[in-house]
């Protein structure tokens, strides 16, 4: 059974229907990318899977159960497309925050702070305010509020936008690692060589999903050498077979 | 509960990050009281009144009405007046007295009228009737007045006021005065819980939180606590330096003032947080203010509105900025006690807890549970 599963989600904002009946299956331990162009759903659809917005019509079950629920978010994580943090906190106040939003205090929020602070790779200075750090390390942050409470399934929109190389690198290692220890994790992106590093990647343009396999057979299927090549394959063939969602 | 607190502590460390909005919030409303009291507290301005051809009496009782005098012919008084060195010019035009006056300021117009009338009932109370003896044929004089019950003018004296409430040292701006404590607190909470919360929108925050297992109530709930808290100091900062410093008089406890000004605080407060729900930027705020808090601020009280049309007297009933200047004015002026304006004070509770519900329902946009 899928650790989450998305029925034909309809989402619309005012007249503009963004997302055209989607339906996906998120399996456990596995790292699934949603691959896709700005503008495409992305951010709409995993706000919808996160419990944040409301669905015009479809439904989502995580862990077997319905959502929006408030126990079953108590097992998830989230991290926004922007960075979220109250930039006039310190970075280990913004931790403690959302830290205690899940129920952690005292010793056991500081150990957790800091095993997130390591997870994100990010070392924080006493006293300094969010709004004073880079953009990178604000990125970081926001992955550690994320990742505080340990969930089972972490939902990440574009986790890491904005950082160096370097810091890329270590943190899809990290997301690899937390795959080890059971946990699920659905990561946007719109970086093909991120791409390449998910289990399995559902493409999506203009709010429908165009492919979904490994990385792999999306290319295979294709016929193609890069997953950019797959991606203009699945798009060719979505509106040539009348895709029907324009207007 | 937990998660309530959580938002409360939250919103304080920012404040204490951030001691410029802290000293602003408390700094700012003080300082415009201060001006007022400056301004309104001024002795009244004496009008400089010139006269031509008008009885010594006369112009000394002008001055007796508080005006300052000199005499000049028509056409140098009328340049004068043209030009705002003087005020109010009178003379004699056969037996009715004429003034002219500049007329842009009605004040100072009304104060010119009321100098002149007040000198004219003067000078007729100090007329001596002069009635010569009545001379007959042979040198014989005989005084009439002996014989005749004459009328005697005296100038009225004086009444004796006696006050129910306030005293002779009031000034008229203190009937205003605790009218403006309310209004300024609100003025100011409005601005910060907008902004505020608009800025948990925009910065995504808001959906951020609403991805933890908070309750919407809870949030609504962190903030009023939190928010709570910072405007109980703003209001004792402001209702103890307007009394205490400014002087302004209070006939009441201190106590009821600071309830009064809390209350309209937490009404600003759960009110600033709803209209930022249509708000997108820090802007829109503002331009919500515009719209939702100067009319308040007009209709409080602060102008009388008892001969306005009815709808008018209606509309101001609907704001609840209105209940709090009642209250705040029986209490500083009056000395009500706790009993007198509890109904006050409930119609600002229900306004509060009206506004709770609707945050707690707008925030349903976002998630339903």
């Amino acid at each position: 059974m899928p650790i989450l599963s998305a029925r034909d989600i309809v989402q619309r904002f005012g007249h503009e229907e963004v997302l055209h009946g989607v339906s996906l299956g998120v399996e456990h331990g596995e790292i699934l990318g949603l691959l896709g162009p700005s503008g495409a759903g992305k951010t709409t659809f995993v706000n919808v899977i996160a419990g944040v917005a409301e669905p015009v019509s479809g439904e989502v079950h995580a862990f077997g159960e319905p959502m929006p629920s408030l126990k079953l978010m108590r097992r998830m994580g989230y991290m926004a497309q922007s960075d979220a943090l109250y930039t006039d906190l310190t970075a280990s106040e913004n931790l403690e925050f959302f830290g205690s939003l899940y129920g952690l205090s005292g010793p056991a929020l500081k150990r957790a702070g800091e095993k997130a602070l390591e997870t994100a790779h990010l070392q924080v200075e006493p006293g300094k305010l969010a709004r004073d750090y880079s953009g990178g390390m604000r990125r970081r942050l926001s992955l550690a509020t994320a990742i505080l409470h340990e969930p089972e399934l972490l939902i990440l929109d574009e986790p890491t936008i904005g950082l160096d190389p370097l810091h890329r690198v270590d943190i899809w290692e990290s997301f690899r690692q937390m795959t080890e220890t059971g946990k699920t994790l659905i990561v946007t992106t719109h970086v093909m060589d991120e791409a390449e590093r998910c289990d399995r990647l559902a493409m999506i343009r203009d709010g429908v999903f165009i492919a979904i396999g490994t990385p792999e057979n999306l290319r295979m299927q294709a016929g193609a050498s890069t997953l950019e090549e797959a991606f203009l394959h699945f798009a060719r063939m979505e509106m040539t077979q009348g895709g029907g969602h324009d207007a | 509960m937990r998660n309530t607190l959580a938002v409360a502590l939250r919103i304080l460390r920012q404040f204490r990050h951030d001691p410029r909005t802290l000293f602003m919030m408390i700094v700012a409303p003080i300082l415009a009281l201060f001006l007022l009291n400056v301004i309104f507290g001024s002795p009244s301005y004496e009008p400089l009144i010139l006269t031509d051809g008008m009885a010594s009496d006369f112009t000394q009782a002008l001055e007796d009405a508080g005006a300052r005098t000199g005499s000049a012919t028509q056409a140098e008084a009328l340049d004068l007046l043209a030009v705002g060195d003087a005020d109010g010019f009178v003379s004699k035009d056969g037996d009715t007295v004429k003034v002219w006056v500049e007329g842009s300021d009605p004040a100072i117009t009304g104060g010119v009228v009321r100098a002149v009338g007040q000198a004219q009932i003067e000078a007729l109370a100090s007329v001596k009737l002069d009635i010569k003896p009545i001379k007959l044929p042979g040198g014989i004089e005989i005084d009439v007045t002996k014989y005749l019950p004459l009328p005697t003018f005296e100038a009225p004296q004086a009444p004796e006021i006696a006050y129910l409430h306030g005293s002779a040292e009031m000034r008229p701006f203190d009937f205003y005065g605790p009218v403006f404590i309310g209004v300024f607190v609100f003025f100011f909470v409005f601005i910060t819980s907008g902004i505020s919360f608009v800025r948990e929108r925009t910065g995504g925050t808001l959906e951020r939180l609403l991805a933890t297992p908070i309750h919407r109530r809870e949030l609504v709930a962190g903030y009023v606590l939190g928010f709570g808290v910072f405007t109980l100091v703003q209001s004792a900062a402001v209702a103890w330096a307007s009394i205490y410093w400014v002087g302004f008089p209070n006939f009441g406890s201190f106590w009821l003032v600071l309830l009064i000004a809390l209350s309209m605080a937490l009404v600003s407060l759960t009110l600033g947080i709803l209209v930022s729900e249509f708000a997108n930027t820090e802007f829109q705020v503002i331009q919500l203010l515009q719209i939702i808090v100067i009319p308040q601020i007009l209709l409080s009280g602060m102008f009388d509105l008892s001969q306005t049309p009815g709808w008018m007297q209606l509309l101001s009933r609907l704001f609840p900025i209105t209940y709090g200047s009642d209250a705040m004015r029986a209490v500083m002026l009056r000395g009500a006690g706790f009993g007198d304006i509890a109904l006050e004070l409930a119609v600002l509770w229900a306004f509060i807890a009206v506004f709770i519900v609707g945050n707690i329902a707008a925030l349903k946009k976002y998630r339903r549970i």
